[in-house]
């Protein structure tokens, strides 16, 4: 894959698990498929575990065991209040930065 | 889905042993090595059910397996978030300067409004007020050095603080 395209990518995947969060719990396999069904962000579950796990350990995130028809438990997430506050301060950049890339490449185009 | 036969929890065992051994060596801790295996391992058992309703076959697990990311894709990913994750915590970004700058000013002038009226009221009566007020003062030139800890912030907070320090000792 291309280089840029991959640092892009992986730029905006943490802030797409907090906000996939933002309206409740979900467990690790559903926040993929959620996720999935963006195809420009192109996550996996290599990608998508490890920053669960990162946020989890700098308390964003919160897990809660619950029984599953398949197997052993599914582990669901949760965001804290520190998580919230770090979705909306990632968010106000996203933003920030989405209203001046397109600008910029109005500005540029035919 | 039914019981799972040895041979197949042996081929989910590898998988989930691999991922873990790669995580390992990129210095993962225990407790989040496990957080991702048992992820993916719930993730393999859901592919599973979703695959086939009774016991699965060799075929089956190897069926998802292959649906999945080589364990060596965790290495690289884990990395590359660890390392933006470092960057993240000591390099405060351009666009926060300004209002962290601001709000630190705000904290280390309330510091220092708290600290002349605490040797006001220290003058008066040396027990009672003065201390709550040098420990509201030293919380403030604390929380100055916090919220922004450019060369300025750092060297008011900390001279408020010591200061303060010293007027409670």
């Amino acid at each position: 894959m291309r280089t840029w395209l991959a640092q892009l990518r992986k730029g905006v995947v943490e802030l797409a698990v907090l906000a996939a969060l933002r309206d409740g719990e979900a467990y690790g396999y559903e926040l993929l498929q959620q996720l999935g069904a963006i195809d420009a962000l192109e996550v996996s579950e290599s990608s998508i575990y490890p920053i669960l796990a990162r946020l989890t350990r700098d308390g964003l995130v919160k897990v809660r065991a619950a029984a599953s028809p398949s197997g052993p438990p599914r582990r669901y997430y949760r965001l804290t209040p520190s998580g919230r506050s770090r979705l909306r301060e990632m968010q106000a950049h996203f933003d920030d930065l989405e209203r001046g890339m397109s600008r910029l490449l109005k500005r540029g185009s035919p | 889905m039914n019981t799972i036969g040895s041979d197949v929890r042996e081929r989910i065992d590898e998988h989930l042993d691999a991922i873990d051994r790669i995580l390992a060596a990129q210095g993962t801790s225990r407790a989040e090595r496990r957080n991702v295996t048992d992820d993916v391992e719930t993730q393999i058992l859901d592919m599973l059910a979703a695959r086939v309703t009774g016991s699965p076959a060799l075929a089956d697990i190897d069926a998802v397996l292959a649906e999945l990311d080589a364990p060596e894709a965790f290495g690289d990913a884990h990395n590359t978030n660890n390392q933006s994750h470092a960057k993240q915590s000591t390099v405060l970004p351009k666009s926060d300067w300004h209002r962290n700058g601001t709000l630190s000013v705000a904290l280390a002038l309330a510091a220092i409004v708290l600290l002349a009226l605490g040797l006001a009221i220290g003058a008066g009566s040396l027990v009672c007020g003065c201390g709550a007020f040098a420990i509201a003062a030293i919380v403030c030139g604390l929380f100055a050095i916090g919220t922004f800890r450019g060369k300025l912030g750092t060297a008011l907070g900390a001279v408020l603080a010591l200061v303060c320090v010293l007027m409670y000792s």
